[in-house]
C-alpha cells in the first residue's frame, strides 16, 4: 500500500466503499426476498454480483499499482502530475488505445524534462484541464454532444441485452427470446445512457470520482421515488398503469437481436465518421 | 486573448512543419527548437496536441523507436501533404506579413 500515492489510496477506498454498498444491497435484497418467500435474486445472480464487485476493487488496485510501476522513474512531483492527467484522460471520449498512446508520449516528455531539471508545471502549463481538452480535440473529439448521443445509443442497446439476460438467468425455465422486461425498468435506460453517463464522464474529467459514483445512485433513488409516487397516487390512470406494471419483450426473436446489434454497430460507425470529419476540420 | 491564442497556434503549426522539413525530430526537441527561435513561452502542452493534430491530418507521420529512458519515442517526419501545406503557409505568411508591415510602416 505504501507504493500507492494518496490519490490512488483514496480511489481504492472509494471503490471498496461502492463495491461494499453493492454487495450489501444485493445480499439484503436476497435475504429479504427469502424471508418473505417472494421472488428475489437467484443464487447465481447474487454470486455474479459479489464476484463482479470484488473484481472491480481488484481491478482498481492492479490499475493503480501498474500505473506506479510504469512510472517508477518519475519524481513524486512529476508522478502527481502524470496521475492527474491519466485520471482526467479517463473522463474524455478517447479510446483505450489513444489514451495509452498519449500517456506513453507524456511519460517520455516528462522523463526528458525531468532529466533536464525542469519542473512538471513548466512542461504542462498551469491549466491541466486545457491541456487535456487540447489533446482530446487533436484526436477529433470536438463535438462532445453528438458523441454522447451515439455512446448513449450504444449504452441503451447494452442495457437492454443486460436486462433481458438478467431475466433469462433469473427464470431459466423460459428461453432467452421469451423473456419480458418491465417497461418502467427499461425506461430507466434513457436517463442512465443519455444523462447519467455523460455527467459521470464529465465529473471524472474534473477529478471528482466520488461525485461521479453518486450519479447512478441518485438516478436509482429518483426512480424508486417516482415509482412509489406512481403506485401511491397515479396508478388509476391507464397509461401510467401500463408504464408502471406493463412488460415488454425487447428481443423477441433473432431478427430483433440482429437489429439491435445493427443499431449498436451503426452508432459506432457514426462515431467514427464524426471523428474523421472532425479531424479534417481541425 | 482567445483570438491571439488561435493565431499563435496557426503560426506554430506552420513553424513546426518548417522545422520538420529540415529532418526528423521528436517532440521534446521540436519544443527546444521553437524556444531557440524565440518562442520562449512555448511548452510541450502547446506543441504536443498540435503534433497529434498534424499527424491525424496526414501532414506528419511518425516512427516509434526505443528510447534510453524507457517508453518508445515518436520521431516525426513531414509528409508530401505536409510539404504542400508548408508551401501554402509560407505564401500566405509572406502575403499577410507584407500587408501588415506596410500598414505599420505607413501609419504608425
Amino acid at each position: 500500500m505504501k507504493k500507492l500515492s494518496a490519490k490512488s489510496r483514496w480511489m481504492l477506498y472509494l471503490s471498496i466503499f461502492i463495491s461494499g454498498l453493492v454487495i450489501f444491497t444485493a445480499v439484503f435484497y436476497f435475504i429479504a426476498a427469502q424471508k418473505s418467500q417472494s421472488s428475489g435474486l437467484d443464487n447465481i445472480i447474487l454470486i455474479i454480483i459479489i464476484i463482479l464487485a470484488v473484481l472491480a476493487v481488484l481491478f482498481m488496485l492492479l490499475t493503480r499499482l501498474k500505473l506506479r510501476k510504469r512510472t517508477s522513474a518519475l519524481s513524486p512531483e512529476y508522478f502527481e502530475m502524470y496521475e492527474e492527467i491519466s485520471d482526467k484522460l479517463n473522463g474524455t471520449s478517447m479510446s483505450m488505445m489513444e489514451k495509452k498512446e498519449t500517456l506513453s508520449d507524456i511519460l517520455d516528455l516528462f522523463l526528458l524534462a525531468q532529466k533536464d531539471g525542469r519542473s512538471a508545471e513548466d512542461v504542462t502549463g498551469k491549466n491541466i484541464d486545457d491541456f487535456v481538452t487540447q489533446i482530446q480535440d487533436s484526436f477529433g473529439y470536438r463535438s462532445r454532444f453528438l458523441h454522447n448521443i451515439f455512446v448513449g445509443v450504444q449504452y441503451s442497446v447494452l442495457y437492454l441485452f443486460l436486462m433481458q439476460g438478467f431475466e433469462y438467468f433469473s427464470q431459466s425455465d423460459a428461453g432467452f427470446f421469451n423473456q419480458e422486461i418491465s417497461i418502467s425498468t427499461s425506461m430507466l435506460l434513457l436517463p442512465i445512457a443519455f444523462v447519467g453517463a455523460p455527467m459521470m464522464t464529465g465529473l471524472i474529467r474534473k477529478n471528482k470520482p466520488a461525485l461521479a459514483m453518486l450519479i447512478p445512485i441518485a438516478i436509482f433513488i429518483l426512480y424508486i421515488g417516482l415509482m412509489e409516487t406512481i403506485n401511491a397516487f397515479f396508478l388509476d390512470i391507464p397509461w401510467v398503469y401500463t408504464f408502471a406494471e406493463g412488460k415488454v419483450n425487447a428481443i423477441p426473436n433473432v431478427w430483433m437481436l440482429v437489429l439491435w446489434i445493427g443499431l449498436f454497430v451503426l452508432a459506432a460507425l457514426f462515431k467514427w465518421i464524426q471523428r474523421k470529419t472532425s479531424v479534417k476540420k481541425l | 486573448m482567445a483570438q491571439e491564442t488561435q493565431m499563435l497556434k496557426g503560426l506554430l503549426q506552420g513553424c513546426i512543419l518548417a522545422i520538420l522539413s529540415a529532418g526528423e525530430m521528436y517532440g521534446y526537441i521540436i519544443v527546444e527548437s521553437l524556444k531557440n527561435y524565440g518562442f520562449a513561452d512555448i511548452n510541450e502542452a502547446t506543441v504536443y496536441p498540435i503534433l497529434t493534430r498534424l499527424e491525424k491530418q496526414g501532414l506528419l507521420r511518425y516512427d516509434k523507436r526505443p528510447s534510453e529512458l524507457g517508453p518508445p519515442r515518436k520521431y516525426y517526419n513531414i509528409t508530401d501533404a505536409g510539404l504542400n501545406e508548408l508551401k501554402l503557409f509560407r505564401d500566405c505568411w509572406n502575403d499577410i506579413s507584407g500587408k501588415v508591415n506596410t500598414i505599420i510602416k505607413e501609419i504608425l
